[in-house]
């Protein structure tokens, strides 16, 4: 027997209409209105100069390395001394160990630099990755756009930086 | 305008499915069944385009508004003529026929007026 909605005590038009409503929230409406509100607030910009920030305090410290040329060791003391190594060409007093430390130090702080200005570049996909995490909060989202913001569930409007920065500190996230 | 078919001879109303005598009919009744449901789509698709004014492109602000006046529009254009008789309670057959609201009132009119001459030659 099919079922009939007449002895229902609200038509079966207004069934179809909330469901179409809610099903519309659901899968379109609530998702523009997550990116929309997400690209209003400036998270994209703010969550990749934090993550920059947070990567550059991650620079290790430079090794000092002391200058062993002849006038820096000698000159420091007597000024004549150091004039006269000045003559002779300021030779290493270090046999070149100094020098081959110095360029190992170069070479390292190089190498670095391309890490960070990798990690710093991979910074994007990390904060939309954060973005798509609470995105696919679809039931706040829906609740949100499809009452008409008469419902606001604070996970998506007073808390959605904590969930951010939250979904930016998790796992998922920050593996990419 | 409406969606199948519908004839009034003496005695039946014969729609694409359904012949009905007209004796057994009762009631002739036309309704808007989409009315509310789309009053319903066009207050919660206003408020919403209201609501997210600032976040909305203007494409989409003119489509919403687009959506709302062709639901309201169908709401009141379109129509259901129900048969109804003691025969017919509760079954299928007594939602008989969609189709332009007016259109579907001149018809139940018709029926009407076949049904009282049906009337007055068995009297």
């Amino acid at each position: 027997m099919p079922f009939d909605t007449s002895n229902l005590p609200i038509s079966g038009s207004v069934i179809l209409a909330v469901a179409l409503y809610a099903g519309v929230s659901f899968i379109g409406t609530g998702q523009v209105i997550a990116k929309r509100t997400m690209e209003n607030s400036n998270w994209g910009a703010m969550c990749q100069s934090t993550l920059r920030a947070e990567i550059s305090t991650r620079r290790e410290p430079a090794t000092i390395i002391p200058r062993t040329d002849c006038n820096s060791l000698l000159g420091g003391f007597m000024p004549e001394l150091g004039a006269l190594c000045n003559q002779y060409g300021n030779p290493d007093l270090s046999g070149g160990t100094t020098s081959m430390l110095r360029e190992q130090e170069r070479q390292r702080r190089e190498a670095e630099d391309r890490r960070i200005a990798l990690a710093a570049s991979q910074t994007g996909s990390r904060c939309d990755c954060a973005v798509s995490v609470v995105t696919q909060d679809r039931l706040n989202w829906a609740l949100f756009a499809g009452s008409a913001r008469l419902i606001s569930p604070p996970a998506v409007t007073d808390n959605l930086n904590s969930e951010l920065t939250r979904a930016l500190n998790s796992p998922y996230c920050a593996q990419r | 305008m409406i969606i199948g078919f519908v004839e009034i001879e003496n005695a039946s109303v014969n729609t694409h499915r359904d012949s009905y005598l007209l004796p057994n009919i009762t009631v002739v009744s036309v309704r808007r069944p989409f009315l509310a449901g789309s009053l319903m789509c066009a207050v919660g698709f206003g408020g919403f385009g209201i609501a997210f004014a600032d976040l909305l492109y203007p494409r989409e602000i003119q489509s919403i508004i687009g959506g709302i006046i062709v639901s309201l529009f169908a709401g009141i254009w379109l129509g259901q003529l129900k048969l109804l008789s003691r025969d017919l309670r509760n079954s299928e057959l007594s939602g008989a026929i969609f189709g332009s609201y007016s259109h579907l009132n001149r018809i139940r009119r018709e029926i009407i007026t076949a049904m009282r001459s049906s009337g007055e030659d068995q009297i």
